[in-house]
């Protein structure tokens, strides 16, 4: 029995450890729990150290010394400041010095919050402007005439013209943008009857919305199933066990 | 058996049952290997397309923001990103702003496909040379300001192994040596199963070229910014993996191309004049090819039990009394 079996065996027994839950909360599925708990906290709090900190912090404050290929590099002694002004973060525990735990806070929302007119223009600003499309056709022909094969000219004069169809998704597209933004007019009531139907419209729209985020939720929950099966059944079993190449 | 039983049944199948139901109907068709008819989409075929057409010279950004718990998705994402990136020799540097087990979980993958490579007598795409490892930032906010106003500064201080074994700043290596400012980077690519692409198209849209490669939950969430072209390209969970699979198994010509290098080849409705050849007679179907056909089955029990619990529903739904009472 080699190494990488005895890991597929226990990542087996930890994944049915796991789902045994959906039977009912069992001592197998807390134990596996309270693993999986304890071994990514320390996974996390070791990758940090050796992934972030050490290179990002320690070894710029401590500087380098020269050796055969590298050049001797001066320590950032400065970077020392941070560890104070983190560590007032743990002041929030103490309740005569818990006002200290505001400096970092404070540094950390004042960065954010300069940063939030640009990154939302640059976030939403193309989108809003995608939303502003053409709802009047350029020509009679109802659908976009097929382009396999045809020579780039003929495709680019094709693609110039707003067909009816195209004209249609744009409208639906425009309608459901006003209709969805419309919902959410809590300020004022609504008497007019358009405004009504056109809020109601928003509403459903924003359900239909939902309903294919959820679809797409599902469908992703389900890869995750089928991949814990195929670790199962055919990483272990059949690969592992029977030792059948998958 | 009255309606009203009928109802009651349907309603009250147990939920170890349906679990039941639903671990078999996904594992017993991994038994089978099925190739599903499919239709790329377009967001996955732009993507394809990009990655296929950026200069190989230029390297390419890989944030790494996954981890086990979406291995379902995200891995056969990583995957077939390697793969053909690794047939181009597009160089390549990895690194992780979501998650302190990404990066570890990347290089797994990167070592996979490096032994697969060897398997099939292709070169090994090595560390240093080919591709080099930046590590975690615990703040991505922060690196990708840092990385729209000077790249050198944002990853200032990273090192990785040389070819000597000892280590060096990665911007010395073959992959960076060249790279003065973001705008000499070809792509990012940005594979993740939460929110990071939301953070990179706030600080980095128009500095450089943003592609997705997400999990189904984030595809609703990143898809407007494909639409409103601030993606070159997205791919969505496991059907966006498995566009990718098919793509590199029989290639993508444009609108304009009559001949095709195969009878499957699919056609960019976004281009006109470009050839991809398939990569022939290499591992193209792989982890989404074996999940998909498992996938169906699983959407298929699901759709019927819900339909069964409607139904169930409507029979035991008491009638309504006349006048209100």
């Amino acid at each position: 029995m080699n190494y990488d079996f005895i890991k597929l065996t226990v990542g087996v027994l930890a994944t049915i450890g796991l789902y045994s839950a959906l039977y009912k909360e069992t001592k197998l599925y807390r134990f596996f729990e309270h693993i999986f708990l304890g071994l990514a906290a320390g996974f996390t709090l070791v990758a940090v150290w050796t992934e972030t900190l050490k290179p990002m912090w320690w070894d710029q404050m401590v500087g380098r010394t020269a050796d055969g290929s590298e050049e001797s590099v001066p320590g950032l002694w400065l970077f020392a400041i941070l560890v104070p002004i983190g560590l007032l973060g743990y002041t929030v525990f103490s309740r005569k010095h818990n006002w200290m735990s505001r400096i970092p806070i404070g540094i950390i929302l004042g960065l954010w919050a300069g940063q939030q007119v640009q990154v939302w223009w640059t976030r939403y600003g193309p989108q809003m402007s995608d939303s502003m499309v053409p709802i009047i056709p350029t020509t009679s022909q109802f659908r976009v005439p097929p382009t396999d094969g045809l020579p780039t000219e003929q495709i680019q004069a094709i693609a110039s013209q707003l067909y009816v169809s195209q004209a249609l998704s744009n409208i639906v597209l425009v309608f459901t943008v006003l209709s969805v933004l419309s919902y959410f007019f809590f300020s004022f009531e609504l008497k007019s009857r358009l405004v009504k139907g056109v809020n109601l419209s928003g509403r459903w729209l924003l359900m239909i919305g939902f309903g294919a985020i959820f679809g797409s939720t599902v469908m992703g929950r389900f890869a995750l199933v089928i991949d814990r099966m195929f670790f199962i059944w055919i990483e272990w079993f059949k690969e592992g066990i029977l030792r059948i190449p998958g | 058996m009255n309606l009203l039983r009928l109802g009651k049944i349907l309603q009250g199948v147990p939920r170890q049952a349906l679990y039941t139901m639903l671990i078999v109907v996904a594992s017993v068709p991994l038994f089978f290997r099925v190739e599903v008819p499919n239709s790329p989409d377009q967001p996955a075929i732009d993507l394809f397309v990009t990655l296929n057409t950026i200069p190989a010279e230029r390297p390419v950004l890989v944030e790494s923001d996954w981890t086990l718990s979406s291995r379902g998705e995200s891995m056969g994402q990583m995957e077939a990103l390697l793969r053909i990136m690794m047939r181009r020799n597009v160089k390549f540097v990895l690194y992780s702003g979501a998650d302190p087990q990404a990066p570890q979980v990347a290089r797994n993958v990167i070592r996979r496909i490096n032994a697969e490579r060897k398997r099939a007598g292709q070169p090994e795409y090595k560390k240093w040379v080919d591709w080099v490892d930046a590590g975690y930032y615990p703040d991505l906010a922060g690196l990708a300001n840092a990385m729209a106003t000077d790249i050198r500064r944002a990853f200032a201080g990273r090192q990785d192994t040389n070819e000597r074994g000892s280590m060096q700043d990665i911007f010395r290596s073959p992959v960076l040596q060249n790279v003065k400012s973001i705008s000499d980077v070809a792509l990012l690519v940005n594979v993740h199963a939460s929110g990071t692409i939301d953070i990179l198209n706030e600080r980095l849209y128009r500095r450089v070229p943003l592609a997705s490669m997400c999990t189904g939950v984030m595809g609703p969430q990143s898809m407007p910014y494909y639409a409103s072209g601030q993606l070159v390209g997205i791919s969505v969970g496991l059907k966006g993996v498995y566009d990718l699979e098919q793509m590199m198994e029989y290639g993508v010509v444009g609108k304009s191309i009559r001949e095709r290098p195969h009878p499957k080849t699919i056609v960019s409705s976004n281009h006109d004049e470009i050839v991809i050849q398939p990569f022939t007679g290499q591992k193209n179907y792989d982890r989404a090819a074996r999940y998909y056909f498992s996938l169906h089955f699983a959407m298929t029990l699901m759709i019927v039990a819900i339909i069964a619990g409607n139904i169930g529903m409507i029979l035991t739904r008491k009638p309504k009394r006349k006048g209100g009472q």
